[in-house]
């Protein structure tokens, strides 16, 4: 029958051109057992097709007795090949997920191995279960030692409370917390952030925790100094806010002051020793004095003091001071408190101000003794140390000799937030009214500070000590009688001219010289006092340094010298040593007094001076 | 007549078949599984057909038969030509 045979032939050809498709394919196809099974499968269909043509063409077959067993073959090729690609299929599924899997590893590897921030993963009780690389490193373990064990006992004991806590929140939406802790690191103690994750179930229960951490340690420190400059800043503008007010009163209430503190020195003087008038007088000058001492304490504090430093030995400074009325008059009011000594004999001398050191001591030892409630004991002491290494509070300090200045008691101590701010001008825990103007640990700080000294604290229920420490100095002490007799300090007669904007200064002043014998002429302004030297000549100039208004006391020297060049002068001042003065100095003036002026203060600079 | 190995080959196909069945999905992420599952039909029709012309009208069910043949051969052709193109 020729139309089957012409599609028996049809069908030849399509499996000779399957066939040929097969092998130009050959090697980027299939997998070779797949191949092999549809070569096999469209070797059966040809033999089917060549079969039946054969028989179509007359041709009685030798295939025939193969045939019905080959073609039984065909399904079951069928079969393979379909079960076989499925297998393929899957079998290049898994490699391709397992092709997967390990790129992503790679990539979760490189993260964590290459990240300088810290992965971990611990159970609920804190027990490591996965430590990164940088954490390792960072604690300086390794992996099989931190597996298993807690992390609580590397964080720092005063963070593992916070630490419990931040653990305890997880617990809670959002599960995420943001901590921040110390913890005993390879290099020490460091400051390290953490952003911990809570790993959730099914049921919404934290089964572990991730936390990412982070060395904070530079910005921790940074912080710190940020802080302490700010600190540093507030206290130093405030010292400038107190130094402005202090300055701005202190040169006016000194000459207020003047007339409280010089005249009745004067008046004494004139006065006969059984006058009645004696002792109403000599309170008006103590209260003048004391009012005095307080403009000196605001000056001090405001360090602005013109203070003349010499060599003193801290030994006889205190004996003198426990040898002074004041310190009897405390001795009264603190009758319980026991007072005690112990000074090295061979202490070195420092090159101070006596009196800014003296009222350190009194305002120390007052301090103690207001400490302590009933009964208990003040001990003083001096000694030599050597200091090699930083002191507390203080970031750095200048190697070296210092006297040591100690003053403790057995009082209940400074609490921690006050002993912070003891400092501080008009810082006070005293009753108001009672006693201190708060202003006594600010006279000792800045005291100290100006005598480039440090000052250390230490306080607890026990008691507290003030450690003060003065750089020594090998310069011998002067051998000076400290009682002054005006006597020896008289003048001869030599003319002093006056120059004070003030009225009652200029008064004052003239008094003082002419009580010490000199002639005085008095003029209100620096250009008055040029004027006048332009047709007189004078032994010394009295110069006040802050006139107004018109020109200052700096200002008329220079134009004076450019008429005498030689012109001697004494400054005079109710403020502090500035720069003018120092410029004055260079110019060729002599010493400077601070007002107010006594006969003792005024009396040997003026001999001194007209003396070169 | 029925012979037995066409029996024998119909219930193979229709194994294979219930197999493409059940594996339904799989099977069509066989590249290009279109025209190869379409030859497997046509060839399983053809095996049919077989059975069929031994109880009646056997000169028209042979020559289906035979096309039937030579449709899953060109199938088969066109699936070799496309996964080779696709590759």
């Amino acid at each position: 029958m020729p139309l089957v045979a012409t599609i028996d032939f049809i069908s030849f050809l399509a499996v000779i051109v399957a066939l040929i498709f097969l092998l130009r394919g050959w090697n980027r196809t299939f997998p070779h057992d797949i191949k092999l099974l549809i070569v096999g499968l469209l070797g059966l269909t040809l033999f089917h097709h060549v079969s039946n043509i054969l028989e179509w063409g007359g041709i009685s077959s030798a295939l025939d007795p193969f045939e019905d067993f080959l073609e039984l073959l065909t399904p079951m090729l069928w079969f393979m090949l379909i079960y076989s690609y499925l297998k393929e299929l899957t079998t290049d599924d898994l490699r391709k997920s397992e092709r997967a899997l390990r790129e992503s590893e790679e990539k979760y590897r490189l993260l964590i191995e290459n990240q300088t921030d810290m992965v971990v993963k611990v159970d609920i009780e804190g027990k490591f279960q996965f430590i990164s690389p940088s954490y390792c490193e960072m604690f300086g373990k390794v992996n099989e030692e931190l597996l298993g064990k807690k992390f609580m006992p590397f964080v720092h004991e005063d963070d593992r409370e916070t630490t419990a806590k931040a653990m305890e929140a997880l617990y809670y939406p959002p599960h995420k917390v943001y901590i921040e802790q110390r913890a005993m690191t390879k290099d020490g103690w460091k400051w390290l952030s953490w952003m911990d994750t809570a790993v959730l179930d099914e049921n919404k229960n934290v089964i572990a925790i991730i936390g990412v951490g982070r060395d904070i340690t530079e910005r921790k420190q940074a912080e710190k100094i940020l802080r302490e400059s700010e600190d540093k800043l507030a206290r130093s503008k405030k010292m400038e806010s107190l130094g402005l007010l202090a300055g701005g009163v202190a040169h006016d209430l000194n000459n207020v002051l003047a007339g409280i503190v010089s005249y009745p020195e004067l008046l004494l003087l004139d006065l006969p020793e059984e006058s009645k008038f004696r002792k109403p007088i000599e309170t008006i000058q103590d209260s003048g004095r004391r009012a005095a001492a307080i403009v000196e304490d605001l000056l001090t504090v405001a360090r602005g003091v013109a203070t003349t430093k010499e060599s003193l030995n801290l030994n006889n400074l205190v004996g003198d001071y426990l040898h002074s009325p004041e310190f009897n008059k405390l001795k009264k009011f603190h009758p319980r408190v026991t007072f005690k000594t112990n000074f090295d004999s061979d202490l070195l001398n420092i090159s101070g101000s006596h009196v800014h050191i003296r009222k350190t001591v009194m305002n120390l030892v007052s301090n103690a003794s207001e400490a302590i409630e009933d009964s208990g004991n003040v001990t003083i002491s001096t000694m030599n140390r050597y200091v090699d290494k930083p002191l507390r509070g203080y970031d750095d300090v200048d190697i070296g000799e210092y006297v040591v200045l100690s003053v403790s008691d057995d009082g209940s101590g400074i609490s921690p937030d006050d002993l912070e701010r003891i400092f501080e001008p008009f810082f006070t825990k005293k009753v108001m009214g009672r006693s201190g103007t708060g202003l006594g640990l600010a006279v000792a700080w800045n005291t100290v500070q100006d005598h480039k000294g440090y000052i250390d604290v230490t306080s607890n229920e026990n008691g507290t000590t003030f450690e003060l420490l003065f750089p020594i100095t090998r310069g011998k002490i002067s051998g000076k009688d400290l009682a002054i007799t005006i006597a020896g300090f008289k003048g001869g007669g030599e003319t002093i001219l006056v120059v004070d904007d003030v009225e009652s200064q200029r008064e004052i002043s003239c008094k003082m010289l002419q009580t010490l014998g000199y002639k005085t002429k008095a003029v209100a302004s620096g250009e008055e006092a040029v004027e006048y030297l332009k047709e007189n000549t004078v032994d010394l100039l009295l110069l006040d340094m802050i006139m107004a208004p018109g020109i200052n006391g700096r200002e008329t020297y220079e134009r004076i010298i450019k008429i005498h060049p030689n012109q001697k002068a004494t400054i005079v001042s109710g403020y502090a040593e500035t720069a003018d003065v120092k410029k004055i100095q260079k110019l060729g003036a002599g010493k400077y007094i601070k007002k107010p002026l006594t006969l003792e203060s005024l009396g040997p600079v003026i001999k001194e001076e007209l003396g070169k | 007549m029925i012979q037995q190995n066409e029996i024998i080959m119909l219930l193979l196909g229709i194994g294979c078949l219930i197999f493409i069945w059940v594996n339904k999905q799989k099977v069509k992420r066989i590249p290009v599984a279109k025209p190869l599952i379409a030859g497997f039909y046509v060839l399983l029709a053809g095996y049919l057909l077989t059975f069929l012309e031994g109880l009646f009208w056997n000169d028209l069910l042979n020559v289906l038969e035979h096309i039937c043949y030579t449709a899953s051969s060109i199938l088969m052709a066109v699936w070799c030509w496309k996964i080779v193109a696709f590759k």
